[in-house]
């Protein structure tokens, strides 16, 4: 590390070093000052938001702007010329396989497909390990691809379904393994008919120990005299999942649920990795990367909040329910 | 051919620029069969993709595809799926998948690092991609660096001026992989005989083009390069893919 750079001006070292948390105490000291001016009653109702002020602003700026500003944005042409919504027409025109319409139905087959899988695996691994000696090692393998970034999830799956002619020894591990069966290799990422499904493949392996972990929690949180007394009564297994275990973990299950759909409706880096939408791949934040570096900011943008219409009932769906599990406790 | 080998082996997976090397085919072809008027007015928009002269070019590809890609090693699943640095290596294998392979300068490489005990020259030459109209004849498509200047001043001129002089470009060259477009360079400075030939090849063309695609705006060489898989994929869907074409092509220029 070169610091001799960070040595070179120091008065701007003194400034940060001492400058920033000062900056900081006078402003809480100050704002405690206005607030004892004030009278007692208003005190509790003003004083959080001068704490929150800094941070309220911060979101603001960064989060609160940016959406404004892309809504704007989404009005004008590449050359900046007011188009009105023009930009929308394009992207939402020539339904059912023009503008965005092959992105839009591509999105809710990761909607619906991405978040089942990974629910119905989630699920059943987390009610399988529950009750073996070896659950740690194996929750841990399961979860361990949600260590690694999804470009590089996207890199493993494309080798995964490498293609070598047939005859030829297979370099991919699935082409490999039906070679082993002796069928013949077939594509599968270039291939429209299967690539979709190869794809959430791939994005269900990197984020089921998401759901996983969630959930083997929240089924270590069924209080087991319910289960005894269930036992008791003498219901099976089965009848016992589907009737006391499955409603109990419902509300986990919708929050978990709520946040695979989120992911659904952003999935890219697998996406812009492996097919870069090509082979009817294409999904709604590839398609505005791609509008972004032509660059074409006014449909991009308008992407960008065809994509943000579409979360928002998630996003409240998803705060109401974390609150009902909050609640539950 | 009678021996019952593909002639050809072509790759173009090349992540999300997948396509590129048949642009580059299909690039050529236009230069080589209708003239460097149309290539100009064709990469500058003017020339629509439905045109005559463009669709016969990708019609002139189709026969060297053959019907259902039959003249190409693995077919459209392989010339699909195999990223374009291993393009070349079914000419090596034993026994040859194929014979020929179309490609840029810098795939000598590939072919040495890729493959064992291969070497330039004994295990592969070059020839330049044949005339397909005599009236063009000696055309070719390349590719290069670009330098920009982004503040004129006298000094960055005269570093813009130094780096086009041989003794600059020998620097390069040495490197490996590189041609220098400058007809007075001395040619023994290449470091192998294939690079040289290539370099002879280039300075000695009749008609040179610059890479249609690369000039191209962004949105149309995108379109350009997925229509090369449309088209890979089922060549007889040519007219509705020049017909996205023209439709891109349309908004693109302006």
């Amino acid at each position: 590390m070169d610091l001799s750079q960070l040595l070179a001006d120091v008065p701007t070292l003194v400034a940060v070093i001492i400058g920033v948390p000062a900056v900081l105490a006078a402003y809480i000291v100050g704002g405690e000052y206005l607030v004892r001016l004030l009278p007692d009653k208003l005190r509790p109702s003003v004083r959080p938001w001068i704490w929150v002020g800094p941070a309220l602003a911060f979101v603001a700026a960064f989060l609160v702007y940016p959406v404004f500003g892309t809504a704007y944005r989404s009005l004008f042409d590449k050359q900046d010329n007011f188009v009105g919504l023009s930009n929308y027409a394009v992207q939402l025109g020539g339904f059912p396989s023009g503008g965005a319409w092959i992105a839009i139905r591509n999105n809710l087959y990761w909607l619906v497909f991405f978040t089942l899988l990974v629910l119905i695996f989630g699920l059943l691994f987390a009610v399988l390990t529950d009750r073996v000696p070896y659950e740690s090692p194996i929750k841990s393998l399961i979860f361990m691809p949600m260590a690694i970034s999804f470009v590089a999830i996207a890199l493993i799956w494309k080798f995964m379904y490498s293609y070598q002619p047939p005859g030829e020894p297979q370099t991919g591990t699935i082409n490999a393994v039906l070679s082993v069966f002796h069928q013949d290799p077939r594509l599968w990422v270039q291939d429209p008919n299967v690539a979709n499904q190869a794809l959430i493949v791939a994005g269900v392996w990197g984020f089921v120990g998401f759901a996983l972990v969630i959930l083997s929690a929240a089924l270590k949180g069924i209080p087991g005299d319910l289960l005894e007394a269930a036992r008791v009564d003498g219901a099976g297994e089965l009848t016992i999942f589907r009737r006391v275990i499955f409603p109990l973990m419902m509300p986990t299950i919708v929050v978990v649920g709520t946040t695979l759909v989120i992911f659904a409706l952003k999935a890219f880096d697998i996406v812009y990795v492996m097919t870069n939408g090509n082979y009817d791949t294409d999904v709604l934040a590839n398609r505005m990367y791609k509008l972004i570096t032509i660059p074409d900011t006014g449909n991009a943008a308008a992407v960008a909040v065809v994509l943000v219409v579409a979360v928002i009932p998630v996003l409240i769906f998803n705060l109401r329910q974390f609150r009902a599990v909050e609640a539950r406790r | 051919m009678g021996r019952g080998t593909t002639p050809w082996c072509i790759a173009v997976e090349s992540q999300a620029a997948s396509g590129w090397p048949g642009s580059d085919w299909v690039k050529e072809i236009v230069l080589s069969q209708a003239g460097p008027d149309v290539y100009n007015s064709w990469w500058q928009g003017k020339t629509k993709w439905s045109d005559p002269a463009i669709k016969a070019a990708w019609q002139t590809w189709g026969t060297v595809l053959g019907p259902g890609n039959a003249n190409v090693y693995g077919g459209k699943n392989y010339i699909l799926s195999t990223n374009f640095v291993n393009g070349g290596d079914g000419l090596f294998k034993k026994p040859p998948k194929c014979y020929m392979h179309n490609q840029a300068s810098f795939i000598t490489d590939n072919f040495v690092k890729q493959n064992a005990g291969v070497k330039a020259g004994d295990d592969f030459k070059f020839f330049p991609l044949p005339d397909v109209n005599s009236q063009f004849a000696g055309a070719h498509v390349g590719a290069g660096d670009a330098f920009s200047m982004l503040k004129d001043t006298s000094q960055a001129r005269a570093l813009i001026k130094y780096l086009t002089t041989p003794e600059a470009q020998a620097i390069w060259v040495k490197r490996g992989g590189k041609l220098s477009p400058n007809k007075s360079f001395d040619l023994a400075n290449y470091p192998d005989e294939i690079t040289k030939q290539v370099a002879q090849v280039m300075t000695g063309a009749k008609i040179f083009a610059f890479d249609a695609g690369d000039l191209m705006p962004t949105d149309m060489r995108n379109q350009y390069w997925k229509a090369v898989l449309d088209f890979v994929s089922d060549q007889s869907k040519l007219d509705s893919i020049l017909a996205k074409l023209d439709a891109v092509q349309a908004t693109a220029y302006k």
